[in-house]
């Protein structure tokens, strides 16, 4: 129903450039989850809020991406860094299981939460009994 | 090598190594792979004259329940990033859960007074400033004319 898209990565290990600055983007953690209406993506972005998030379906592609203020703050110097990346890409191949419609998404900090709908035809429909 | 490393330093060693070794394997391996995440979340450091300013990568947390201690010219900040609520219909699970620790030595001996700390958007950042008196100070040299 959804499946981490590899090829992605290289695509998007640099994302834009501007000038001589490479911006480099990192690949989010994400969590998934389903149940019998829907499934939850949960997506690691820190740095990231709901203005700097762009999430778009492209065909079957679902594509998460952030923006994130991770510079040298002013007046100081790079001692040390493990994470100098500018923000966050990844995306993920959806099935047509799910409905196209039914997608919405929220942030909280530095979580991005995105609930995808199933498509009704395949969510599980309870069959009343009537009694005579 | 590593089996090497194992028949030379007995049985508890062993465990040790083994031990090392799956918090290597699960700092390399958790999640995309970049080494930094899960127990150990990725730290940035900056500095100038009179600060120190850490960034720390820890989304979704409490900020309440972060603990940052200063002793010294160490620095430790503790917490935990909170269980996913939902335990059932997993289909991917990278994002770590669980107990993190950094420490952080200080080029200088900091008081707990001068840190400052802020949690926005999943990044913390702890502003140290350097105390007075680990300053460098300008000792005026006499002459005799």
């Amino acid at each position: 129903m959804i499946t981490s898209e590899n090829r992605v990565k290289e695509e998007s290990g640099v994302a834009a450039s501007e000038g001589d600055v490479v911006r480099e983007y990192s690949v989010p953690e994400v969590d998934v989850f389903e149940n019998e209406e829907s499934l939850l993506l949960v997506a690691n972005v820190p740095g990231a809020d709901e203005k700097s998030v762009d999430l778009s379906l492209e065909k079957n592609i679902l594509t998460i991406e952030a923006k994130v203020e991770n510079r040298v703050p002013e007046g100081y110097k790079r001692y040390y860094a493990e994470n100098e990346a500018e923000g966050y890409s990844r995306q993920f191949r959806l099935s047509d299981d799910i409905d196209r419609d039914g997608i919405s998404a929220s942030v909280n900090n530095g979580v991005l939460r995105i609930t995808l709908k199933k498509a009704k035809e395949i969510q599980p429909k309870k069959i009343e009994i009537k009694t005579a | 090598m590593l089996v090497g490393r194992f028949s030379r330093n007995g049985l508890l060693n062993s465990f040790r190594e083994l031990d090392w070794m799956e918090r290597e394997l699960n700092r390399l391996f958790n999640g995309n792979g970049l080494p930094g995440a899960g127990e150990y979340p990725q730290l940035n450091v900056y500095s100038n004259e009179d600060s120190l300013k850490i960034r720390l990568f820890i989304p979704g947390i409490d900020p309440e329940k972060l603990d940052i201690s200063v002793l010294g010219n160490s620095l430790a900040i503790r917490g935990e990033l909170p269980e996913g609520e939902i335990t059932e219909g997993v289909l991917r699970s990278e994002r770590y859960s669980g107990k993190f620790e950094r420490a952080i030595r200080l080029p200088f001996r900091a008081k707990a007074e001068g840190i400052d700390a802020d949690y926005s958007k999943g990044i913390l950042t702890v502003t140290v400033v350097k105390p007075e008196d680990e300053k460098p100070r300008k000792i005026a040299v006499k002459s005799d004319s």
